[in-house]
């Protein structure tokens, strides 16, 4: 991107940046990047974990203080669909609106702000083509769904698409093959990343390339032209350049299945005949799709809300006729053509998960709290970063020479936070680890089964987490069913015990008298039925009618209440067992792990009101110690010392939070107990370290707090959260002095928390209850 | 686009109360999605649901918070409380239980909340009217009693789901319209957000000129 600059202001005369005047040509793409991830919420249980697409970012409006940037991102998947060969030939044949000649075209509505900013995009967009006109849509092949609604022929062209080349394993084009390294200028780096399979099955259509020879040419429009009918990311601008001319629809294989170390997130270039078959997910997205076609063939919708211009909970509002018209579903909303006005967003974030800060997450949240967040895996963030730097030195330059205006405003709205974390702010031993696999679990073992050396394998959990085939046999101890200690023959006897003690306790419920039976049903059974039937059925474990979990989950429930009845049943207590059921797939040694989680570990608090109390009191001191600016801020606003924010977080350790995956990695750090028996409260501080600027930056009440963090779950990054955690513990047990409040907090943790041999001086801060003489007091 | 700083010009802020399992989250589900949710999973704190309706041709954003019902949760719950415009109370038709609670519910309901606090109870469930357990005359007699709005409906079949929220909405809307709910005062619940849509957005706002090209 800083080429894309540099070249802009040669052109424009100018070397020092500092003079450019004139902010980017109106209607200009400043940025474009492929496999720009979004992440479906795993609810949406049919759609793929990673949804990629293509997002740019193009200038808009005219004047000084007018322009703004829409950023937008077309899912892969909607390129695809309209991949109609001849569509796109001739209308590539025709200039991109790179520039609008005409600037008040980009003034009348949305609706042709949307229009022409998609073609803009795309390249593809054919001028006057009056085809499709329910609705307005455009024809270009890059909008999405409506296209697809309206025209039942663009549609059909899906199946033949996914059928005519049934790809399989290593059902690859020697063709493709060959071109693979020149088109992919990614691939190399993005071996070993999850999202192989989903990324790889999509083709993103991109246009002819007859023009790629003015490659190099340093007149910014046809530059610009360029990179669009290319779909070529700007980060591999170099690679470009050197790049032979391609022949027009190319198709590229699901290479990700044959060795993965090629491409699954490139710009895969392909036709409609040649189409291949998506992975299964994607056929179900296809026909859900196709299924809310009549929907949305509706003429009276608007293109902004085909075009899911909006954040979720303002889609009512579009439709001004007033009249009732069906609410537009979740899959679409999270995932399908989005564009935004990054103007009139409330802030904008970048995430950097990554050692070289060049991957992470583009956060934008919007007015109301509503965050749309763009993954990039494979790079390409840091150029973002330049861009957005840029343009505010663009329009800060530029106000300098406005009188008044609402300048300050405009270059709020871009403050860009880079919130990475930097090797050095990490726990020293950070990246060290990786998960606990098979060799290493073995490392700890002896011949005799107990492992040897405790703390250093909680140590290893603690920072690289466990392998999921190792579950089943490491929680047990983690949970404190077995002592590391044991041996495999005392766990035999242990297990043999505990067995016949289970057999008790159901027996014991069995054998209630009719009133007990009664009283036990009204105070615990109704409850725990209801539940049961609504946790984590998502979970191909739990899912499905009658499946005979559900009802191993309701017995070790009840039994819990009958072993340890003032405890009962708290609702949330079948979201910390069904985990543990789905990893170790034993009724008996499930209930023995979940007792040793409910009674053993301390950050599971029953939802009383005094050991959450205990919690959130630990958690507001450290708060105060840990993050002064939040903590200031927290003083100032009504009713916010409650964090309620905070309460689910504590109470299912994050499990709604994250997604399983990421959750049961967090948890495990927890449970590692290394350092710290309250990590959960570290990892609360993290949340709120890398989080919660918005909070304090705009005085949000705690109405908004909650509503704020509420938005974040399930989209928050759990690896930058884990080390940001590891980092404030590292610090905390670093300090020279803590409060006597933050005393217990780190008594109760045994050996180990002090263990650097650094002991830090205790001070009392006079905050007891009468009466009582702390023994911290100088 | 949702370019304008606020498509909208009042944020009523709403709470579903009510024993656990009476269908609050299912309610808030069938009125922002228009669709039943079989196994929506139980709320644990608070979970948020917004729409934008239309009342007397003012756009409203509802901001429903969803509560958790389990009795162990009733001390966090009452937190949620402050500043509600508008209260459904919910209980299930086919277990009296819930029914029975209701005046505990309402007891925090109107302690908790301000006196324009708007109420409204809606008995949930009513597709299963063979499982019936409570009727529809006793509840609209408790209702009557004690002042508040009422009706029966199912969150499965989206009956009457729609009509109990915009209800609650137009009698808050009413309040504000007939000055017995000041908007200068603390914790009404409501929020007055003045439309001045600046130049720039006035471009960006939807729905414009039908004559639009499609380009």
């Amino acid at each position: 991107m800083a080429n894309l600059w540099k070249k802009f202001s040669d052109f424009l005369g100018i070397s020092d940046p500092e003079f450019i005047i004139a902010p980017p040509l109106e209607g200009e793409i400043i940025y474009c990047k492929n496999n720009v991830c979004v992440h479906p919420p795993p609810q949406l249980t049919y759609l793929p974990k990673h949804l990629p697409g293509y997002m740019t970012i193009r200038t808009h409006g005219s004047g000084y203080l007018n322009t703004s940037l829409v950023l937008t991102w077309i899912p892969n998947i909607s390129l695809n669909l309209h991949a109609e060969k001849d569509s796109v030939v001739s209308s590539t044949s025709e200039s991109s609106p790179v520039r609008l000649d005409d600037g008040s075209k980009f003034s009348i509505d949305s609706k042709e702000d949307n229009v022409s900013h998609d073609s803009a995009v795309g390249g593809f967009h054919t001028d006057g083509d009056e085809k499709h006109t329910e609705g307005s849509s455009p024809v270009s092949l890059n909008v999405s769904f409506q296209d697809s609604g309206i025209g039942d022929g663009d549609s059909r062209t899906v199946k033949p698409d996914r059928k005519s080349v049934p790809s399989k394993e290593g059902d690859t084009t020697t063709e493709e093959d060959g071109k693979g390294p020149t088109i992919n200028g990614e691939g190399a780096d993005e071996a070993g990343l999850e999202d192989t399979a989903e990324d790889g099955g999509l083709a993103m259509r991109r246009g002819s390339s007859s023009e790629s020879s003015t490659s190099g040419d340093l007149q910014t429009d046809i530059m610009l032209h360029k990179l669009l009918e290319r779909h070529q990311i700007l980060a591999d601008e170099e690679r470009e350049e050197n790049q032979p001319e391609r022949p027009t629809d190319l198709e590229l294989p699901e290479q990700q299945q044959d060795g993965s170390k090629d491409d699954d997130d490139n710009q895969s270039v392909s036709s409609a005949s040649q189409g291949s078959e998506y992975p299964e997910p994607f056929n179900t997205f296809l026909k859900n799709l196709k299924e809310t076609d009549h929907m949305e063939s509706d003429p009276t919708l608007s293109p902004a809300w085909l075009h899911n211009m909006m954040f979720p909970d303002n889609a009512i509002s579009l439709f001004t006729n007033g009249q009732q018209v069906p609410l537009t579903n979740p899959r679409e909303q999270l995932c399908g053509v989005f564009a935004v006005d990054l103007c009139h967003m409330r802030s904008l974030r970048i995430f950097f998960s990554d050692e070289s800060c060049t991957s992470g997450q583009f956060v934008i949240a919007s007015r109301e709290s509503q965050y749309k967040i763009l993954h990039f895996h494979h790079g390409g963030l840091d150029k973002l970063a330049e861009v957005f730097e840029h343009w505010q030195h663009c329009i800060k330059s530029l106000n300098r020479d406005q009188p008044g205006g609402e300048t300050t405003d405009l270059c709020r709205k871009f403050t860009i936070i880079q919130s990475g974390l930097k090797a050095k702010d990490c726990h020293p031993e950070e990246g060290i680890y990786g998960p606990v696999n098979e060799e290493i679990w073995k490392s700890y073992v002896n011949e005799r089964g107990q492992v040897e050396e405790p703390y250093a394998l909680r140590k290893a959990i603690f920072f690289g987490g466990i392998d999921k085939n190792l579950r089943a046999e490491i929680w047990p101890f983690l949970l404190g069913m077995f002592e590391f200690e044991s041996s495999e023959e005392d766990r035999l006897e242990i297990e043999k015990t505990k067995t016949a003690e289970y057999e008790e306790i159901k027996k014991k419920r069995a054998s209630m008298t009719k009133e007990e039976k009664e009283l036990f049903w009204k105070n615990v059974r109704c409850t725990v039925e209801k539940d049961v039937i609504r946790t984590d059925r998502s979970n191909p474990y739990f899912h499905g009618k009658n499946n005979p979990n559900l009802d191993v989950m309701c017995n070790i429930l009840l039994n819990y209440a009958v072993y340890n009845p003032a405890q009962g049943y708290n609702q949330g207590m079948s979201d910390l067992l069904a985990p543990i059921m789905v990893e170790l797939q034993n009724e008996c040694e499930s209930f023995w792990c979940f007792a040793s989680l409910m009674e053993n570990v301390i950050f599971v608090s029953s939802p009383k009101d005094e050991d959450m109390e205990r919690q959130l009191a630990y958690l507001r001191e450290l708060m105060k110690l840990m993050l002064p600016g939040f903590w200031k801020h927290l003083e100032k606003i009504e009713n916010s010392m409650e964090l309620l924010f905070c309460h689910r977080w504590i109470l299912l350790c994050f499990k709604r939070e994250f997604p399983e995956a990421d959750a049961l990695r967090i948890w495990e750090a927890c449970w590692a107990h290394y350092q710290t028996d309250y990590f959960h409260l570290f990892v609360c501080l993290a949340i709120i370290a890398l989080y919660g600027d918005d909070i304090v930056q705009q005085k949000l009440p705690a109405d908004d707090m909650l509503l704020h963090f509420s938005n974040l779950s399930m989209q928050m990054n759990a690896d930058l959260v884990l080390r940001k955690a590891r980092a404030m513990l590292h610090r905390f047990r670093t300090l020279p002095s803590i409060p006597c409040t933050l005393d217990d907090l780190c008594r109760t943790c045994g050996t180990g928390m002090w263990d650097s041999g650094h002991s830090p001086v205790v001070e009392c801060v006079g905050s007891h209850e009468e009466g009582y003489r702390c023994i911290h007091i100088r | 686009m949702t370019s304008g700083p606020y498509n909208y010009s009042y944020i009523f802020k709403y709470i579903i109360i009510g024993d656990m399992g009476v269908g609050k989250s299912c309610l808030l589900h069938q009125f922002t999605e228009k669709k039943f949710m079989a196994d929506c999973p139980h709320t644990i704190g608070v979970e948020f649901g917004t729409r934008i309706i239309e009342v007397s041709g003012q756009k409203i954003k509802l901001q429903i918070w969803d509560t958790a019902g389990q009795e162990r949760f009733r001390a966090v719950t009452r937190s949620y409380y402050r500043g509600a415009a508008g209260a459904l109370m919910v209980y299930d038709i086919t277990r009296r239980s819930t029914y029975n609670h209701l005046s505990s519910w309402l007891t925090d309901a109107r302690n908790l909340t301000n006196p324009n606090t708007v109420i409204f109870l809606i008995g949930n469930k009513s597709d299963l009217e063979a499982q019936r357990d409570v009727t529809y005359e006793e509840a609209k007699q408790f209702a009557e009693e004690n002042g508040l709005l009422f009706l029966e409906a199912s969150a499965k079949t989206g009956e009457h789901v729609e009509e109990a929220f915009l209800d609650t909405a137009r009698k808050i809307y009413q309040n504000i319209l007939d000055g017995s709910l000041d908007l200068n005062a603390a914790e009404t619940g409501v929020q007055h957000k003045p439309s001045a849509p600046d130049s720039n957005q006035a471009n960006l706002e939807p729905g414009g000129g039908k004559d639009s090209c499609s380009c």
